[in-house]
């Protein structure tokens, strides 16, 4: 299951929350062996966090377990990916316009994935999360995604259906580069990765007015 | 996508940005848009704090002064999560608190809306401001639908307001520096160079080409990428070429 997560987060997000950071942990610092600050106890944290990011979490519906994440952020504000590459890639950088937003810390939990949805083929989890921001980004009226990833995500990306255009690189923070680049968000882009992920139907459900009782 | 923007938002751009006043341009918005109400709100900043938040809108005045009155900002929730979201949202997929009942019965009778569309602004300095939509009619679908195919263009009409709004309160800010790309993106478009040509030039692909010169253009406080180019030329940021 998919949702979004925003600012003012619900107390009961803070479980959801908690797990993110903890898997972000394990992803960038652990296995990608990124050198990132304001990292302690188990959790992956930085600044950005701290200035009301959306969030789009996945997931298992029947034990609530986090399967993945990622944290979108409009580009007309501040974002890690200006403060990034501003001063070695300015082009990268310089993109800002209220349609253009910035994903980054993108990840999957492939073994929870394994172990919870054996439906889902490894390959296919990062190619889910894609998914899930196109029909974000579409549902609110973003037509590019900035984001940042090693160089060999490229060619996750664009199994994925995704045309992912590099327009910056930089040594970042961990043994390999950090490259920035930009995908289009259309309907055709939507159907390219649909199709290949064969999920004809919306991850995401009808946004429910979530009223709550007098 | 850059170049498919319809007719009615490059319209209403238009006369946004021609507008004299942030009054005069959610006036523009609502009428162009056939919106019933339009609503501007800069709030608290980070470095600032404006003792009275920067309010221009198309609501009458008896309501303005009754939401003051009342105090209905302390439990608006158009506000209280406006101010923290960054997705536009619809008004009807807030929590409702039931402190909130109230404000929402009043401003009904006082033809606020019934449906309204939020769009949460945000601009490098972590200034936050919103922009507001509302319809007064008990059928919200034809709202809803106008909403959901100009949510784009919404979303740029509402950040070119907040630069007429920054602008009215501390002067219009120095010429944007732009960067290489989206300066030589600029240039070959005054050549007359399609997106798929530019993006051949540059080796790039199209829509990261249109993004360039979208990005360009929104710096450039420009409608079209024609107007773009034109000011560019003007300010000599990029080379009026004669072949």
């Amino acid at each position: 299951m998919f949702r979004i997560l925003q600012a003012p987060y619900r107390p009961a997000d803070a479980d959801l929350l908690d797990q993110m950071y903890r898997l972000r942990k394990r992803v960038f610092i652990d296995q990608l062996g990124w050198s990132l600050q304001h990292c302690s106890a188990g959790l992956e944290r930085d600044r950005y966090d701290g200035m009301d990011p959306v969030y789009i979490v996945w997931t298992d519906e029947r034990t609530g377990t986090l399967l993945g994440s990622t944290r979108l952020m409009p580009t007309t504000g501040p974002t890690l990916l200006y403060d990034v590459f501003s001063k070695t890639f300015p082009d990268a950088a310089c993109l800002a316009a209220p349609g253009i937003w910035e994903a980054t810390r993108t990840c999957v939990d492939c073994e929870a994935i394994a172990a919870l949805r054996p439906d889902i083929a490894a390959s296919d989890a990062f190619a889910t999360m894609c998914l899930a921001i196109i029909e974000c980004g579409r549902a609110h009226g973003i037509h590019t995604i900035v984001s940042n990833y090693e160089p060999h995500m490229k060619r996750v990306y664009r199994r994925a259906g995704l045309q992912l255009d590099e327009i910056g690189r930089s040594d970042g923070y961990g043994r390999l580069p950090v490259c920035c680049g930009i995908f289009d968000i259309s309907p055709p882009v939507e159907a390219a990765v649909r199709a290949k992920l064969g999920l004809p139907a919306p991850l995401f459900a009808p946004i429910a007015p979530e009223r709550v009782a007098a | 996508m850059a170049g498919t923007e319809s007719a009615l938002s490059v319209r209403t751009a238009q006369a946004v940005r021609l507008a004299e006043t942030v009054d005069d341009a959610v006036h523009a918005l609502r009428s162009h848009f056939g919106f019933d109400h339009a609503t501007y709100h800069l709030g608290y900043t980070i470095d600032a704090v404006i003792d009275a938040p920067f309010v221009k809108s198309t609501y009458s005045d008896a309501w303005m002064g009754r939401y003051i009155l009342k105090r209905y900002v302390n439990v608006d929730p158009v506000v209280q999560h406006g101010f923290r979201r960054q997705l536009p949202f619809f008004w009807s997929e807030l929590p409702m608190a039931p402190q909130a009942m109230e404000l929402m019965q009043d401003a009904i009778a006082h033809g606020v809306g019934t449906e309204g569309y939020t769009i949460p602004i945000i601009d490098r300095v972590r200034r936050r401001a919103l922009l507001s939509l509302t319809t007064t009619q008990l059928d919200t679908t034809p709202f809803r639908q106008i909403v959901e195919a100009e949510r784009a263009a919404l979303a740029e009409l509402a950040f070119l307001i907040h630069e007429k709004a920054i602008g009215e309160l501390h002067g219009s800010d120095p010429l944007p520096a732009l960067a290489a790309r989206e300066l030589e993106c600029l240039t070959w478009s005054a050549e007359g160079r399609t997106y798929k040509e530019i993006a051949r030039q540059l080796d790039i692909s199209e829509h990261t080409a249109r993004a360039y010169l979208r990005s360009a253009r929104l710096k450039l406080g420009c409608g079209s990428i024609a107007e773009a180019v034109a000011k560019a030329i003007r300010f000599n940021l990029i080379e009026e070429n004669n072949a």
